[in-house]
């Protein structure tokens, strides 16, 4: 009795049964594809973004306590007692009880900073380009300055050129994570 | 029984368990607030972004403008033909072209941001000049001074959209100041 009543009442009953057909399908899977597609692209551009800014901002905080530092540590130096264009530049300052301030980079990661006879201390990591340039005091043209720096003559040398570039890499690529910092800077003795 | 009855007469899908789709109307409502909130949450973190790559190249001209301004601490001051340095125009230019990554720091053929840089060397010569720097009471020594200022222009994108930017830094040199390095030529 029961049965024949609930069927007569959901006449409905079959068609509300019914799976989709074919083309509700496909069309549903692409619309959804789409959506998907298109919230996973947004993830993972956020998701650069997000670790960029974040990278960018972790690398210019070292970056910028070192270039204070050295750039106090040049300005306060009577010479540049030795130095390459890519590996160490050793700052003597005749003022501080004959101190020795050595910046040096391992060439592809670690800047270190060796104040003294003391330990290396380490001031950058994630250096992947570190560059330092030597000029004698004359100003030329354009205030260009005689570069030194392969004719390495200590006691002609007044102003120093340091550029650095620090980087990590998102998503195996080095999308504008890198933290550049240059300076010139004149010995102040 | 009657019960039963009365129900499934009033909605016999529901009590099967068959269960009504989301109307047009229902699905563009929901499309529509979803697009809404992605695209604000988007925009929001697009244009951080973008601050942040404004704030990378405000550094970039800062350093550029300190790095002028050292050179300038090494001009002689001078009178003489080949003693004024600070105010020969070939050997402190007025103008400076340069870029953001310095050369050799990312290849040759991406130098970045180009920036456009002016340097203007003013001596305290006049008192319209010295009342500009120095207000109502000029010291003995203003006329052995200058301003320099250096200023840096540069243009980039915000969201797409090209934006002007302009930094400036002075420093006053005095005649007989402190540097005692100072070599005329």
């Amino acid at each position: 009795m029961k049965l024949s009543i609930l069927f007569r009442a959901s006449g409905r009953r079959s068609r509300c049964a019914e799976g989709m057909t074919l083309v509700e399908l496909l069309v549903a899977m692409g619309a959804g594809l789409i959506v998907l597609g298109a919230f996973v692209g947004v993830t993972l551009n956020v998701n650069t973004m997000v670790k960029s800014a974040g990278n960018y901002g972790d690398l210019d905080a070292l970056s910028r306590n070192t270039l204070d530092m050295m750039s106090r540590d040049i300005r306060n130096a009577s010479a540049v007692s030795t130095g390459s264009t890519t590996g160490a530049m050793t700052l003597t300052n005749n003022y501080s009880g004959a101190t020795t301030i050595t910046y040096s980079w391992d060439g592809s990661n670690v800047v270190t900073r060796t104040y003294g006879s003391g330990s290396p201390q380490m001031v950058l990591t994630n250096c992947d380009y570190l560059s330092f340039e030597y000029f004698m005091r004359v100003p030329g043209n354009n205030l260009q300055f005689t570069d030194i720096t392969n004719a390495f003559s200590p006691s002609e040398i007044k102003l120093v050129s340091v550029s650095w570039r620090c980087s990590r890499s998102i998503l195996g690529a080095k999308l504008n994570t890198e933290s550049v910092q240059t300076a010139t800077v004149c010995l102040r003795n | 029984m009657y019960t039963v009855l009365s129900s499934l007469s009033k909605s016999p899908e529901r009590h099967l368990g068959c269960r009504r789709a989301f109307t047009l109307v229902e699905v563009l409502v929901a499309v529509g607030v979803s697009v809404l909130i992605f695209g604000a949450v988007y925009a929001g973190i697009s244009n951080c972004y973008s601050i942040l790559q404004t704030s990378r190249a405000n550094l970039r001209a800062t350093q550029i403008m300190v790095s002028q301004l050292e050179g300038i601490r090494l001009c002689a001051w001078g009178s003489g033909t080949n003693l004024s340095q600070l105010f020969n125009t070939s050997i402190v230019p007025r103008t400076f072209t340069t870029y953001f990554y310095p050369l050799g720091l990312n290849g040759t053929t991406n130098q970045g941001i180009t920036y456009y840089g002016s340097i203007n060397v003013n001596q305290l010569t006049n008192a319209a000049m010295e009342t500009n720097v120095f207000g109502s009471s000029i010291p003995s020594y203003a006329e052995n001074m200058a301003l320099v200022t250096v200023t840096v222009t540069w243009t980039n994108g915000l969201n797409g959209k090209p934006a002007a930017h302009a930094r400036h830094m002075s420093t006053f040199v005095s005649e007989y100041g402190i540097q005692n390095y100072v070599i005329a030529h």
